[in-house]
């Protein structure tokens, strides 16, 4: 067992949630996601480390989906380089916040890092550390495309029910809003998601999942707030 | 432009069904067109019905012009059921109601769902539909039912024919027949009682034909969806249960189908398999011919070159490359509802064929990993092939059933004929237990050659199944456009007047799906045939069976995977032979918006596709290739500053939050709607649940 000093940890915040502050539904005391990880992983006994030049890194995801293949692969390698210094070489993992960005590195990078995607960390580093104190009744949670395809989908329904005695899972495809496309072709978002209403139950007013621009198409179609997993664990640990 | 007898269907029909719902342009009526078969005819109008009223609107005002009607749901239609170059109606969204009658013996079931999905609403009760097709995750039940689909485990016990319950059709004439509905079934003997008498007709010209009678009940005792299910009029006196049991096999020829009520069947909790490897093929037949009287739930047949195409895999044994070349595989499948019957079951099957000896020892196996794999080497098989065959041809699969005790003949016969007609990649499997093989091979038909090939393969393939072995050329698959001329063949000339003249009972004007099953053209099989461009390596393997479908965010919206692909090909091979530049621009204009900005590139398809294609991939990369130097230059600036970017982000969020506290949100949406009108779309909608911009992070 590692000893406190040695619980070492390197956490990428997305360049979605360096940027994109808390939405409307969010409480005025709630701490932004960055900020919350931050806790969350401190109250957990992990000493955080952060990239170097933080502010200039992406995974290149955004710049992969528009088709500019080159300034995807230059902002990749630039972030692999960053990670594997703070990592000093891939001794400690890399927490990822954002589903998405996880896979899109995964594809990317070579092996010598040890990148987390959110699900993992929280059920594998987080939550043996920490106690749930106090359960939620019903949570709805949505497994993100990344999440489908990287087969997490069972880790997901374990982890929330760690939190909520009563979870249920979004059945859909992908929810349409893939990064900003849910701004420039709202339609694909209210297409994808015309059955989300349906399947969250009326006593249900609050939902997780690992993605936050997927959160923003899916407070745009349920009407309640969605928001990352992270805010779940943090306020059933607290 | 459309002639003029479509252009008033359309116009005619735009009054009762929104006319978005009513497409015409060149990019959609090719995209929906397209089946997973090696035939392509284009419609002139596609018409995504929602509803069973629009669709009794569509089939009378067709009916007045006298235009032909191709229904569809979902499924593979590999033997080109569904395809049309005149009106194509769509029944899948809008068309997802079901309903779990009596206790969950029986479930009602719209034409747009798929078959696993009927599974889930079941699963609960331990239950689940008869027919297991091995599309079921992305076939409908309208296309399962239209063509009697069976499966692995289903065998002739459990398929659409056998386990239907009652049925809802609209017939030519616009009339409604609903078996579960007394009313219904009493007003329809009513109104319609030439063609019942018709129907009572035809079941006593058969009764009172012994010969005939005997031919029809054998014929069924393998399976069989070649032509018609005129067992129904062997089967059934009640003329209402001959016409509810005619619909299934029918391939929508006869009439649309509303609804379908299934009886349920038992889905057993545990399940166990092993894969039993025989010395030659006649021991694997002779073992198969022992298993029918054991309890099992299936055998499926692998031959030495499946077992090949597996190999490789990580979890396939080491034995299997040093296979000797005779050896063939059975993979037997036992289930049951208790873990004790279960092994007695094994031990029973163990028992039954203890005389023929295995290449190696077997155990029965539950562990989920072994499992898995021996099923993903059998379901993987039409992929393997498929995925190895040549960038330009297409991936055929043959599917035939043999009587049982002939089945071994039959194996050997059948790969001796693809050897004569030098199609070396043939691989052969399929539900042995059934007498049901698959062949697959790739076939080119870019050339007259190969086209010729091909129909001296078929012609003598006729030959082989019908007069030597007394088989079926259709097992599950449904006869189409491909085995419509062997039908006869088949049958004989009397059985087949029967089914000319069941067509003509529903359909005197022959405008219900023309020629397909019934197809006075002994070429019709060589005709309309698909071509298939090389496009872009990401797609060249597309089989465009439709797999990945029910896993698109945008099909329905705009464009489907297996579309993208079909509008890319077609795009490739317009841009190449310059045939027809108008069309090339036709379908262009609408191209950006249908296969690119609402692709939202997520992969969910890759997981669905029996060749792994990412369509997402490809779409970025047609992304890449439609883009200009200058953006790209702009990507790359705002990559280089990336720490500019979010801060701008992070700003540019908070000034529109501020905004919006000050204008509220019905302005901003007005405003922000009028932005991204103006400038087509590049800037962001605002829309209620944007966030505000973070805050920096404080790294110390």
């Amino acid at each position: 067992m590692n000893t406190n000093s040695e619980l070492k940890v390197v956490y990428f915040p997305s360049c979605i949630n360096r940027s994109m502050g808390k939405n409307s539904f969010q409480a005025a005391d709630d701490l932004q996601l960055t900020e919350l990880t931050h806790q969350l992983l401190v109250r957990a006994g992990f000493t955080i480390i952060y990239p170097e030049e933080m502010d200039a890194q992406c995974c290149g995801m955004p710049f992969s989906s528009k088709g500019f293949a080159k300034a995807n692969h230059s902002q990749s390698n630039a972030l692999e380089t960053a990670l594997l210094k703070a990592s000093e070489n891939g001794k400690y993992p890399v927490l990822y916040d954002m589903s998405p960005c996880f896979y899109h590195s995964k594809e990317e990078f070579s092996e010598n890092l040890k990148i987390v995607d959110p699900i993992e960390f929280m059920m594998d580093y987080v939550m043996p550390r920490l106690t749930v104190k106090n359960k939620k009744d019903t949570v709805a949670v949505f497994p993100v495309c990344s999440v489908k395809k990287i087969g997490k989908m069972d880790q997901l329904l374990a982890l929330s029910q760690l939190c909520a005695h009563q979870v249920t899972m979004i059945d859909s495809n992908c929810c349409g809003f893939a990064g900003d496309r849910g701004f420039l072709v709202p339609e694909l978002n209210e297409h994808g998601l015309k059955d989300l209403k349906a399947q969250i139950p009326e006593s249900c007013t609050e939902g997780y999942s690992t993605s936050r621009t997927c959160e923003i198409g899916f407070e745009r179609m349920s009407g309640i707030d969605f928001k990352s997993i992270f805010y779940l664990i943090e306020e059933v640990t607290r | 432009m459309l002639a003029p007898s479509y252009q008033k269907l359309k116009d005619n029909l735009s009054k009762f069904i929104d006319p978005k719902r009513i497409l015409d342009n060149p990019l959609q009526t090719l995209a929906y067109g397209t089946d997973a078969s090696f035939y392509r005819l284009i419609p002139e109008i596609v018409i995504l019905a929602h509803n069973e009223a629009e669709v009794i609107e569509i089939i009378k005002q067709a009916k007045k012009l006298n235009i032909a009607l191709t229904f569809r749901a979902a499924g593979t239609s590999l033997s080109g059921q569904a395809i049309t170059d005149s009106v194509l109606v769509v029944a899948t969204h809008g068309w997802k109601n079901f309903e779990l009658l009596d206790n969950n013996q029986k479930i009602k079931l719209e034409p747009g769902i798929v078959g696993s999905r009927a599974n889930t609403f079941l699963a609960p009760h331990g239950l689940k539909i008869g027919p297991d097709p091995a599309s079921i995750n992305a076939a409908m039940i309208g296309g399962i039912v239209a063509n009697n689909a069976s499966g692995m485990c289903c065998g002739t016990a459990q398929n659409s024919y056998q386990t239907i319950a009652d049925i809802r059709i609209v017939l030519n004439d616009g009339t409604v027949l609903d078996t579960s509905d007394a009313e219904s079934v009493a007003a329809f003997k009513n109104s319609h009682k030439a063609l019942i008498q018709e129907i009572e007709s035809l079941r006593n010209t058969i009764k009172n034909d012994e010969s005939l009678y005997h031919f029809i009940k054998n014929k069924f005792k393998i399976k069989n969806t070649t032509g018609y299910s005129i067992n129904a009029l062997v089967d059934y006196e009640d003329p209402i249960e001959i016409i509810k049991h005619l619909m299934v096999g029918s391939e929508g020829t006869l009439a649309f189908i509303s609804n379908v009520t299934f009886k349920t069947v038992i889905d057993e909790k545990f399940k166990s398999c092993s894969l039993l490897i025989f010395n030659t093929i006649q021991d694997a037949c002779n073992a198969t011919i022992l298993l029918k009287s054991a309890p099992v739930a299936a055998v499926e047949l692998l031959d030495r070159d499946s077992i090949r195409s597996v190999e490789n895999d990580p979890a396939a044994p080491d034995y299997f490359k040093t296979l000797p070349e005779s050896a063939c595989a059975l993979l037997v499948e036992c289930r049951d509802n208790t873990v004790e019957v279960l092994q007695q079951k094994q031990e029973a099957i163990r028992l039954q064929i203890q005389s023929i000896p295995t290449y190696t020892d077997y155990e029965f196996t539950s562990d989920p990993k072994q499992y898995y794999f021996n099923w993903k080497a059998r379901k993987g098989l039409l992929p393997t092939v498929g995925g190895l065959r040549k960038n330009g041809t297409t991936v055929i699969i043959e599917d035939v059933a043999f009587p049982l005790p002939q089945l071994a003949e039959a194996c050997l016969a059948l790969k001796d004929l693809f050897k004569k007609y030098e199609y070396h990649d043939a691989v052969l499997f399929g539900h042995a237990l059934e007498g049901n093989l698959h062949f697959v091979f790739s076939q080119d038909f870019s050339t007259q050659t190969e086209v010729d090939r091909y129909e001296k393969l078929m012609s003598e393939l006729a030959i082989l199944v019908v007069d030597r072995f007394n088989g079926s050329l259709k097992a599950e698959h449904g006869t189409g456009r491909n085995m419509a001329p062997f039908v006869e063949k088949e049958w004989g000339t009397a059985a087949y007047e029967i089914m000319k003249r069941i067509k003509t009972i529903f359909d005197p004007n022959n405008k219900i799906n023309p020629d397909v099953l019934i197809n006075p053209d002994p070429k019709a099989h060589l005709k309309n045939l698909k071509p298939m461009p090389e496009s872009h390596a990401i797609v060249d393997k597309c089989m465009e069976c439709g797999f990945c479908e029910p896993y698109c965010v945008s099909e329905g919206l705009t464009l489907s995977p297996r579309q993208r692909i079909v509008i890319a090909r077609e795009i490739s091979r317009l841009e190449e032979s310059n045939e027809n530049p108008t069309r090339l621009a036709a379908i262009r204009k609408d191209v950006t918006y249908q296969l690119d900005e609402t692709c939202a590139t997520d992969g969910l398809c890759a997981l669905a596709c029996p060749v792994n294609i990412d369509t997402g991939k490809f779409v970025k990369t047609w992304r890449a290739n439609e883009l200009n130097g200058s953006s790209k230059k702009v990507a790359e600036y705002i990559g280089s500053s990336m720490a500019g970017t979010t801060a701008v982000l992070r700003v540019g969020l908070k000034a529109v939050s501020f905004f919006h506290s000050i204008l509220g949100t019905r302005i901003m949406t007005t405003l922000s709607n009028g932005i991204h009108f103006i400038s087509f779309g590049k800037v962001p909608k605002w829309i209620p649940e944007m966030p505000k911009g973070a805050d920096k992070i404080k790294t110390l």
